[in-house]
């Protein structure tokens, strides 16, 4: 499903767009720790975390995963959405919690996989 | 061997990742296939925040060989007093301030050593870390770069020079009288054929006509339709089609356009950078990814149409007959093969009977329609498109929101491929688009292309260019093409690249002797 798509389906803002309206996102990974994001990040993951650091977003950069959402409604700081604009990333803050938020990329997802078969 | 090193700070948290970042510039540009940069991407950037975290300072050494990395993080920190306690997933001395900005997991280690084909620790308590670690690198593969489908047949060229001249990417030489493609650079873009009045350059499709699969479409150009003369319309070259197996033909400009619909959607919703080009072309795209990269960001979105009608078409026995070499390419990618039709053993086979058929009332709509609404135009021949390409790229054309591309003058009804004129196809074809046809979004933004460049290496590069600058001041600038080269510059590039020598040249001495 596209990024964009996806991004109005959870209901989640888009703060910085990067490639969203043409990038397709299979997976989706939350987490706090750095380390299991970069084990599971890939071109069609979109990380899910608290971390709401340019730190992140050069993890997704070296990754190169195409977006990061945040949560509970983070007001990112302007550095941050400053490096995912430079970098091309799509950067999203989604209102709801870890939890919700990713069970509504779970649902999104697998119904767009049903879709597609 | 190439080697590198970077330095580390420790507690830089703002530039943490910069080392990583920068050896992974590097593998990409020696061309390490994706799986591997990740695999060193992890490693090292556990091993570089490893020295952030816990040291004072610190230093990333790269060696890099054929088919190895070897990445050498050493520190002057505290040191590891106890490595098995240290390998355990879950173990850390992170401070507190690190396990705010989510690292302290306890994974580093072991993330390292899961991403690494050999890892060892050397470490004692006050003399630091010392981490090597070693990756076996695989190359990229690029077949999807550079392919194309034009086919030579070389034993028909008669060294008029032509293709060279016309060439627009400078992909053609002549060696001992035969054209020689320089595959990397080759757009599939036609203008060699048009050209050639031997008929050296085709299209790579099998000319034999195999019986069609049982409830088989066939998607064919409106081009081809038009092609049995003034007495034979479209409708009835459909019927004989169906006579000979085919369960239905679509006409490959129902997903043109639905394309051009799909992208006037698009420039009303979307802030791309103006003018979006619409991807009608695969040639064209090629040409932009090889000339014009800047202009990457511009392409819609979208499939050519002739993929958008093979993703339409999944679930269906298809078979396809190919317009030009860039859509036969687009139609055959690496690891499927979809039924490919050849239009010249097609067109033998149907000459004799499409006359037999009852003549069918063509409709009134338009295959080269220009799009309304948003202001656009259609530009369409080759030198058209390159003029177009450099305004917009100067930033000349503020004028338009959409600007479809076309490498064969007057469309794909146009193409070299086809004997009639391509006004009279226009007047004689018919094209209602089809309901069921629909635009495809494209999940990745075509790739520039590397066939251009002088070296992926960018010092190497710098310095070819020098050479190419000095090789051509002392050539004759007579552009005359017997060295096989289409121009004295190209020539020049050649020899600076090792593809041919200053002897190719039989008039260089001439311009010796005149300036003594």
């Amino acid at each position: 499903m596209l990024l964009k798509e996806l991004a109005e389906k959870i209901g989640a803002a888009l703060v910085a767009s990067g490639d969203a309206e043409i990038v397709d996102i299979t997976n989706a990974y939350g987490s706090n720790r750095i380390s299991e994001l970069l084990n599971e990040a890939s071109d069609h993951t979109l990380l899910v975390t608290d971390l709401g650091t340019a730190l992140m977003v050069r993890v997704a950069e070296l990754m190169d995963a195409p977006g990061i959402c945040l949560l509970n409604g983070m007001d990112p700081k302007p550095e941050v959405v400053e490096a995912a604009r430079n970098h091309g990333k799509a950067l999203l803050v989604s209102p709801a919690d870890m939890t919700e938020t990713c069970a509504r990329l779970a649902a999104c997802l697998d119904q767009s996989r049903l879709d597609k078969k | 061997m190439s080697t590198a090193s970077y330095g580390i700070r420790g507690g830089d948290f703002e530039h943490a990742g910069s080392a990583s970042k920068a050896l992974k510039e590097m593998l990409k540009k020696v061309g390490v296939e994706p799986n591997t940069v990740r695999r060193a991407m992890i490693a090292a950037y556990e091993a570089e925040m490893n020295v952030v975290i816990h040291a004072g300072d610190g230093v990333m050494d790269v060696s890099l060989e054929k088919d190895r990395l070897e990445l050498t993080v050493s520190d002057h920190g505290p040191g590891i007093p106890d490595i098995a306690q240290a390998m355990q997933e879950g173990f850390s001395t992170a401070p507190p301030h690190a396990r705010e900005l989510g690292f302290g997991a306890g994974m580093g280690l072991p993330n390292i050593k899961r991403n690494s084909d050999h890892f060892e620790i050397d470490t004692a308590p006050g003399q630091g870390v010392r981490l090597r670690i070693v990756i076996q690198l695989k190359p990229q593969r690029t077949e999807g770069a550079a392919r194309n489908s034009l086919l030579i047949a070389a034993e028909r060229c008669t060294a008029c020079l032509q293709c060279l001249r016309a060439c627009p990417t400078n992909a053609l030489r002549l060696r001992e009288n035969r054209p020689v493609l320089l595959e990397d650079r080759c757009v599939d873009c036609t203008a060699c054929i048009a050209v050639c009045e031997p008929g050296v350059f085709g299209i790579k499709a099998d000319d034999r006509v195999p019986a069609s699969a049982p409830g088989a479409v066939l998607v064919a150009p409106l081009g081809f339709l038009t092609q049995f003369g003034p007495e034979v319309s479209p409708g009835m070259v459909v019927e004989a089609l169906k006579d000979m197996g085919f369960d239905d033909v679509r006409i490959f400009e129902e997903w043109e356009q639905s394309l051009r619909e799909a992208v006037q959607g698009y420039v009303r919703e979307s802030a791309a950078p103006r003018p979006v080009l619409t991807p009608v072309c695969p040639a064209i795209l090629n040409l932009i990814g090889l000339r014009f990269p800047s202009l990457v960001g511009h392409i819609a979105p979208f499939l050519t149409p002739m993929e958008a009608a093979r993703e339409d078409l999944q679930g269906r026995t298809a078979e396809y007959l190919a317009g030009c070499p860039s859509q036969h390419t687009v139609l055959t990618p690496v690891g499927t093969a979809p039924g490919m039709r050849s239009p010249k053993g097609l067109y033998n086979v149907l000459r004799p009977k499409v006359g037999e058929k009852t003549p069918v009332a063509a409709s009134s709509a338009e295959p080269l329609s220009a799009p309304s609404g948003a202001k656009s135009v259609q530009i369409t021949g080759l030198q058209h498109v390159i003029r177009v390409l450099e305004e917009i790229e100067n930033g000349l054309v503020s004028d338009l929101d959409i600007v479809d591309l076309y490498a064969c003058d007057q469309g794909c009804l146009g193409s070299p491929l086809w004997h009639e004129d391509p006004f009279l196809a226009r007047k004689r074809g018919s094209c209602a688009p089809a309901a069921t046809a629909r635009a495809v979004r494209r999940t990745q933004r075509p790739a520039p292309r590397a066939g251009i460049r002088l070296d992926t290496d960018m010092a190497k590069a710098i310095a070819k260019l020098a050479a190419i600058d000095r090789l051509t001041k002392e050539l004759p600038g007579r552009n005359c093409g017997v060295c096989g080269a289409p121009v004295c510059a190209v020539l020049a590039e050649d020899i600076a690249m090792g593809r041919a020598s200053l002897d190719a040249c039989p008039y260089r001495t001439e311009k010796k002797e005149t300036t003594e």
